[in-house]
């Protein structure tokens, strides 16, 4: 079962009453409940393969407790090694052995493995580093791992942070606040997925399956296309998944925080996908830059490109994503080294320093773009020939003889897509990255706080219509127009 | 539940009432998209109110619903194909009508060159599939993966929202789109330049390369096996099925190649020898014109009057006419019908 | 080393790291507070301590550091008692 399926929406429900109903009053049985209906979601896909992330949840559980009860340090450091022999061992078996060998070609991996390895292994390592008290409770530590909002897209939540949540209820107050801001959430990310991404997804795919048989305008669209195209679907997922669990009375972390307006690289993989950059620098990044750390300038770039790198081959066994990684790790090293000496050039010119806050942002978006381009493309020619095609020359050209409107409409049909299909998406990802910055300026709340239930409530009415009407819910063509 | 969870049961409240509005615009939508014609509701309550006296059933796909004009047979007959028909809907449709026509006497399928290999799951219109199982009550080719397919139990979610609220905006009207009484959708003869870019050979070597990226042998096994369990449940009755191929244009016939089309005449050849199938072929019948068509694989108002006639004189002949013990009739090449 | 001293001593590495002769620091002070000082920046400010300090620091001690004021506890915890 999906998430944006009926068949959850139709269950949802049910599940809400019965967890409030009964997991409220009786605070004891919200793990129990929350395991469950993890069970029974997990089950859907695949039960045998629920069975064996509940295997692993339970053998991490032991693990922690063994660890928290070794009195050396040797004895703690051996069975962290242990766990993470059996996590990370699990995870690139079904992430990388059917790419490199044939016999296990038609391995598929259990849905979710990805997050809830990186879950367990948070676990772990806090428990060594001592951040965190082994988990008594093996329900509520299975109910941590498979928590089932979170098992699609994350966000990656630290035991630290669930746990407690799990185990002292939210007074009901909190729980009925967490509730609407569940919905809302959940409305947001929604709208994102069906009427931005999805919609965007026609244009990109599309041009990406063949670039050379479109013109280097459909290859430019294409490209920005992309970029707000997977920042629309995986924001919108996670959102929905925090809304989800919000619905459960569990508050998690955001995993998007306006990333294209970040001013360099760095602060873009703060802002981008911020729970797996944030376990990946508490638990990749730092360690192994500390133990480089008297290798100076090449203890850093060497940390940044395994950083990189694991975030690039995390996506999967394709150069693509491993080109990926190393351009980002290029970007991220020289950005970082010579950070220091852009701001002390900068300093002595503040004029060019007011610019600068204007031109950055926009800078950096379009590295990300780049990089997402090969990120996306089929193969490393194709991300050549992407790259090598963006310049619109011809329809520049067109526009220089044939005047703009004659050139466009002659592009669009070139395109052999319907644009009105696709425009539709670009206010709607304005509107959507308004609501975000005015939420983190904290308008949101003040201007929300001011305005009148009704009017708020038609607000949502509408953006739900919008959805049904704007949306693609249902990708249908036609041959005969008619029913 | 005890009264600390108040604030909670308040939000529930709050949910229902939010959701109030919501819902009765969809009960309107759905009321007034239930009253809704469309060409399959149509076909459902044509066929319905010609049940007792009817004499032939035609069905197919977008070619014989524009080529076959019941009123043409000299008998009560009733054309039941639709846009993008497969055979296994044609032999569930069929499967639902048998008990209930006492004076059925034939049964002609209409199909083009690629009928035996297609299933309506593998065109880009599968999603016609839930208007069969909503108008006509038969099976999916495969049966749905989730639990609840909103499209079945949705008249909003069965035309998509989009569609639906423009229906509802224009006072939810009929749009089965220019049906006969009897189930024929006649395309008038189009304008030279219509007509010119329908036999197009650019726009003829794209349909035809549609057709055969999708074609399946799988789907091949399914529909003979279809075809084979209702010509054996016709034959209990004593009522023959004809299968046979539409006239195309020569462009088409060109472009499908002779390798394609031997497959096909051999899966025909084989529905004939094991369940007595009788075939005809006007495929490449040179009585037919490029002004008999509208495109390459669809007949115009003219040409559909004229296989119809074809059809009742040659094919339909040895039944319709008083009962004579006659051996099945083949395509005929010269103009002078020839049985085989 | 008496921990006020240690605080001493410390802001003089942070101003150095940060680039900023104005910047202060107390034992309230998180990485959120300070611009620049991202993970990054993090290893940077570290080696600079060790070497300021003459100490050596595990991962494991960085990473349960919350604030400022920790990190003060941590040095003063590690540093040779003969040191005034």
């Amino acid at each position: 079962m999906a998430f944006l399926s009926v068949d959850f929406l139709l269950l949802l429900p049910f599940a809400l009453v019965l967890f409030h109903a009964v997991g409220g009053p009786r605070g004891g049985l919200r793990a129990p409940l929350l395991l469950a209906f993890s069970v029974a979601f997990h089950a859907t896909w695949s039960v045998h393969y629920t069975a064996l992330l509940l295997g692993t949840s339970v053998a991490t559980f032991g693990i922690g407790k063994r660890i928290g009860s070794e009195p050396q340090d040797a004895g703690k450091w051996r069975w962290l090694m242990v766990g993470l022999a059996l996590l990370l061992g699990q995870l690139a078996l079904f992430k990388y052995a059917p790419a490199l060998s044939t016999p296990l070609a038609s391995l598929v991996a259990p849905l979710g493995i990805s997050y809830t390895t990186f879950k367990l292994v948070s676990y772990l390592v806090d428990v060594y580093w001592e951040k965190t008290e082994p988990e008594t409770d093996v329900v509520a530590f299975t109910a941590y791992s498979l928590f089932f909002p979170q098992i699609l897209s994350g966000p990656i939540q630290r035991a630290r942070d669930f746990l407690p949540q799990l185990k002292q209820p939210a007074s009901p107050d909190v729980r009925a606040e967490r509730i609407v801001s569940g919905l809302r959430w959940i409305l947001f990310g929604v709208f994102q997925k069906f009427v931005v991404a999805d919609r965007l997804a026609m244009l990109v795919d599309r041009v990406f399956a063949a670039p050379q048989e479109y013109s280097n305008l459909g290859i430019l669209l294409a490209v920005y296309a992309f970029a707000i195209q997977l920042y629309s679907d995986f924001s919108g997922l996670t959102n929905v998944a925090i809304g989800l669990g919000l619905l459960f009375g569990i508050s998690s972390h955001a995993n998007f925080d306006a990333p294209f307006s970040s001013p360099n690289i760095q602060e873009f993989w703060r802002r981008w996908h911020m729970t797996l950059s944030s376990w990946l620098t508490d638990y990749v990044f730092t360690p192994l830059r500390m133990s480089l750390r008297n290798y100076g300038d090449w203890g850093l770039v060497l940390a940044v490109v395994a950083n990189m790198l694991a975030i690039g081959i995390w996506h999967g066994a394709s150069w693509t994503f491993v080109a990926f990684g190393l351009i980002n790790a290029m970007y991220v090293s020289v950005s970082a080294l010579t950070l220091k000496a852009r701001n002390r050039w900068f300093k002595t010119r503040p004029l060019l320093a007011r610019a600068r806050k204007l031109i950055d942002p926009v800078v950096t978006f379009h590295m990300v773009v780049a990089a997402f381009a090969v990120f996306r493309a089929g193969s490393l020619t194709d991300a050549g020939y992407i790259l090598t095609h963006v310049l619109p020359l011809d329809f520049l050209r067109a526009i220089d003889s044939a005047g703009f409107s004659a050139a466009a409409t002659e592009a669009l049909r070139g395109m052999g897509l319907g644009f009105d299909k696709i425009y539709l998406a670009i206010p709607a990802f304005l509107l959507c990255e308004t609501v975000v910055h005015l939420h983190r300026s904290g308008a949101l709340a003040r201007i929300a706080g001011r305005t009148p239930v009704a009017i708020r409530w038609a607000g949502y009415h509408g953006l739900i219509l919008a959805t049904l009407l704007f949306g693609v819910l249902e990708v249908r063509e036609f041959i005969y127009a008619k029913f | 539940m005890p009264s600390s969870e108040l604030p909670v049961q308040r939000v529930a409240g709050r949910i229902l009432l939010f959701c109030a509005p919501l819902l009765v615009l969809g009960g309107w939508l759905e009321r007034g998209l239930a009253g809704v014609e469309n060409s399959y509701s149509a076909k459902v309550r044509g066929v319905g109110a010609v049940m007792k006296d009817v004499e032939v059933l035609v069905t197919g796909g977008s070619g014989a619903l524009d080529a076959i004009d019941p009123s043409g047979l000299s008998v009560p007959a009733y054309n039941l194909a639709n846009a993008s028909q497969s055979l296994h809907y044609d032999c569930a449709i069929l499967s639902t009508l048998i008990e209930d026509t006492p004076k059925l006497r034939a049964v002609v399928i209409g199909a083009p060159l690629w009928y035996l290999s297609k299933e309506l799951k593998n065109s880009p219109e599968a999603w016609r599939q839930h208007f069969y199982a909503v108008f006509w009550r038969v099976p999916m080719e495969d049966p749905p993966k989730s639990f609840i397919t909103i499209q079945q139990h949705s008249y909003t979610a069965l035309y998509t929202p989009p569609a639906a609220m423009e229906y509802a905006a224009a006072g939810f009207p009929p749009i089965d789109g220019g049906l006969t009484a009897d189930g024929w959708e006649p395309l008038e003869v189009p304008s030279p330049e219509v007509a010119a870019s329908g036999l197009d050979p650019i726009w003829v070597r794209q349909h035809v390369a549609g057709h055969l990226a999708a074609m399946r042998t799988e789907s091949e096994v399914r529909n003979l096996a279809a075809v084979a369990a209702l010509s054996e449940r016709l034959n209990e009755r004593g009522v023959p099925l004809y299968f046979g191929w539409l006239p195309v244009s020569a462009g088409y016939n060109a472009e499908f190649g002779p390798d394609a089309r031997a497959h096909q005449r051999q899966m025909m050849e084989r529905l004939k020898a094991d369940s007595g199938v009788r075939l005809f072929d006007y495929s490449t019948d040179p009585r037919f014109s490029d002004s008999d068509f509208y495109n390459a694989d669809h007949m115009n108002r003219v040409g559909a009057q004229k296989l119809t006639a074809v059809l009742r004189d040659e094919v339909l002949a040895p039944v319709l006419s008083p009962p004579v013990l006659s051996p099945p009739v083949l395509s005929p090449a010269p103009p002078t019908p020839a049985l085989e | 080393m008496m921990p006020t001293a240690v605080l001493e001593k410390l802001t003089a590495v942070f101003r150095d790291v940060f680039d900023d002769d104005a910047l202060l620091i107390v034992a309230a002070t998180t990485a959120s507070d300070i611009d620049d000082w991202d993970s990054l920046a993090h290893v940077n400010l570290v080696v600079a301590v060790e070497k300021a300090f003459g100490l050596s620091f595990t991962t494991k001690e960085i990473s349960s550091l919350n604030n400022v004021g920790e990190f003060v506890n941590l040095i003063h915890r590690k540093m040779p008692p003969s040191r005034a």
